[in-house]
């Protein structure tokens, strides 16, 4: 599995922690599943049947220390996602392009958001709107820049991926892409 | 609905003869009951979920004591037994509750259970929590909000749910730790 | 109680929609239920209609929730108005900000259904 470099100057040693605690968080109360620990070797078993996939980037910025958090899943994962968030009946529509793009940009806004709040409270961040991007191919068509937390739901791929650039801080990491 | 039509233990027959009074429901069995003097009990809640329902109104009240969250695991046991699984057992309990006039609209849902036991940590299945998520996720896309809860931790509980006016109790042992 | 006249701000349609089905499920007594994608389009909606309680997120675009509290908070016009704030950022200063700005409530994202139903229940 692989993990976040986080600055610590910004997020102290517990910031993948954070984040995972974040990803519990939304994954439960939210829409009601667990998100599963993941290894490479499963993640990519796990993706290689999967063709569409969603991306959204959440972009934060505290004026010192600016990032990315991006979640990403395939399409089929952000389809059941949505059933359980919206509460909607298995014989409701399925839901359109649109309503995937919503529901994979909450969910990133609330995991950024969530984590920030467990990994830097005493720093206040502003959030961007999510920007959400999808793609045909499969897996192997994803950026490199998005594979860093892999995990499982409900047997189903999902990435979450952090990127940080602190500004003022001289004791801080080179800027990583995890 | 009149008062005192019999309560019957649906889906499955429980394995303890029910006593003046009580209907006990064991795992994978559900039971519903419009009789005033009644208390529905569920012994041994560990991992498995409790779905208590009441409904003031029409004097209802139902359990269900589900062990996993989907039947697909098993499709076999689903059919001949679905009170084995949230997916199957809780749209069962409902239908079941409806033919003594329970209305959904008005029904008080409450949750017990779920707990983990042994020591959790990340490489376990989390099965009680599991069961929860689950049973949250089928209520809530069938547009029903859980008025209590009781979940997690790591201790079995027993529950009892009065049918005069819905009071549930959790005990440990024989010692009442809560009342929902 | 009376029943309420509920706005839900929030630039995500799904947010707001599922809000939305919570109030309609829970004995929440509501009136009217309306929506609105950020602030500004909150604050235009305000001055032509009658609201007994406001959730807002706070990171939203044109206008963000908190301008659209300070807004609020300086118009006496607005002084019935319960304030509830919907929002991922539970950070001490947001609190801080939030308690200044005359806000009932914090209700920090990710929740559950029933948070919000309870959440109502006790401001109706």
């Amino acid at each position: 599995m692989c993990s976040l470099r986080l600055p610590e100057a910004v997020f102290g040693p517990g910031g993948e922690a954070a984040m995972r605690s974040a990803v519990d968080d939304v994954a439960e109360r939210s829409f009601f599943v667990m998100a599963d620990a993941c290894d490479d070797a499963r993640f990519d078993e796990m993706a290689a049947s999967h063709a569409n996939w969603l991306t959204a980037v959440v972009r934060f910025d505290e004026g010192s220390c600016v990032g990315e958090v991006s979640c990403t899943l395939p399409a089929s994962l952000a389809a059941s996602l949505f059933g359980a968030f919206s509460g909607r009946d298995p014989d409701d529509p399925a839901p359109g392009t649109d309503e995937l793009v919503d529901l994979v940009g909450e969910l990133a806004n609330m995991v950024c958001g969530s984590w920030l709040t467990r990994a830097a409270n005493h720093q206040t961040f502003t959030l961007c709107a999510p920007k959400v991007t999808s793609w045909s191919g499969g897996w192997a068509c994803a950026p490199a820049a998005e594979r860093g937390l892999t995990l499982s739901i409900d047997e189903l791929p999902f990435v979450i991926g952090v990127r940080v650039d602190v500004i003022s801080d001289p004791s801080a990491a080179t800027p990583s892409l995890a | 609905m009149t008062m005192g039509a019999s309560s019957r233990c649906v889906d499955s027959t429980s394995r303890v003869p029910a006593t003046a009074g009580r209907v006990v429901v064991g795992i994978g069995e559900l039971a519903v009951s419009d009789r005033a003097g009644e208390i529905i009990v569920t012994h041994a809640l560990g991992s498995c979920i409790a779905v208590c329902l009441f409904d003031p109104v029409a004097g209802v009240a139902a359990m269900l004591h589900f062990l996993l969250p989907e039947g697909a695991i098993n499709a076999e046991r689903a059919r001949v037994q679905p009170a084995t699984f949230a997916d199957t057992g809780i749209p069962l309990l409902f239908q079941s509750a409806y033919k003594y006039g329970l209305d959904k609209r008005r029904t008080i849902v409450k949750l017990v259970g779920g707990a983990e036991v042994g020591e959790p940590d990340r490489t376990s299945f989390q099965i009680g929590r599991r069961n929860a998520l689950a049973a949250k996720n089928l209520l809530w896309r069938n547009g029903v909000l859980v008025k209590a809860q009781d979940v997690g931790g790591h201790t079995a509980r027993t529950v009892h749910l009065t049918v005069q006016d819905g009071r549930l109790q959790i005990f440990h042992g024989r010692e009442e730790i809560r009342e929902l | 109680m009376k029943p309420m006249r509920i706005l839900i701000v929030d630039d995500s349609a799904m947010m707001r929609k599922m809000i939305r089905r919570v109030l309609t499920l829970s004995e929440v007594p509501v009136d009217e239920i309306s929506e609105a994608g950020d602030g500004a389009e909150a604050l235009r909606f305000l001055e032509t209609h009658d609201v007994d309680v406001l959730l807002t997120d706070i990171n939203m675009p044109v206008m963000t929730g908190t301008e659209l509290l300070r807004e609020l908070a300086s118009n006496p016009r607005y002084i019935a108005l319960r304030r509830i704030i919907i929002s991922t950022d539970g950070s001490a200063a947001r609190r801080d900000e939030a308690a200044a700005l005359d806000v009932r409530c914090y209700l920090e994202k990710p929740f559950s259904p029933e948070v919000i139903r309870d959440v109502l229940t006790e401001i109706a």
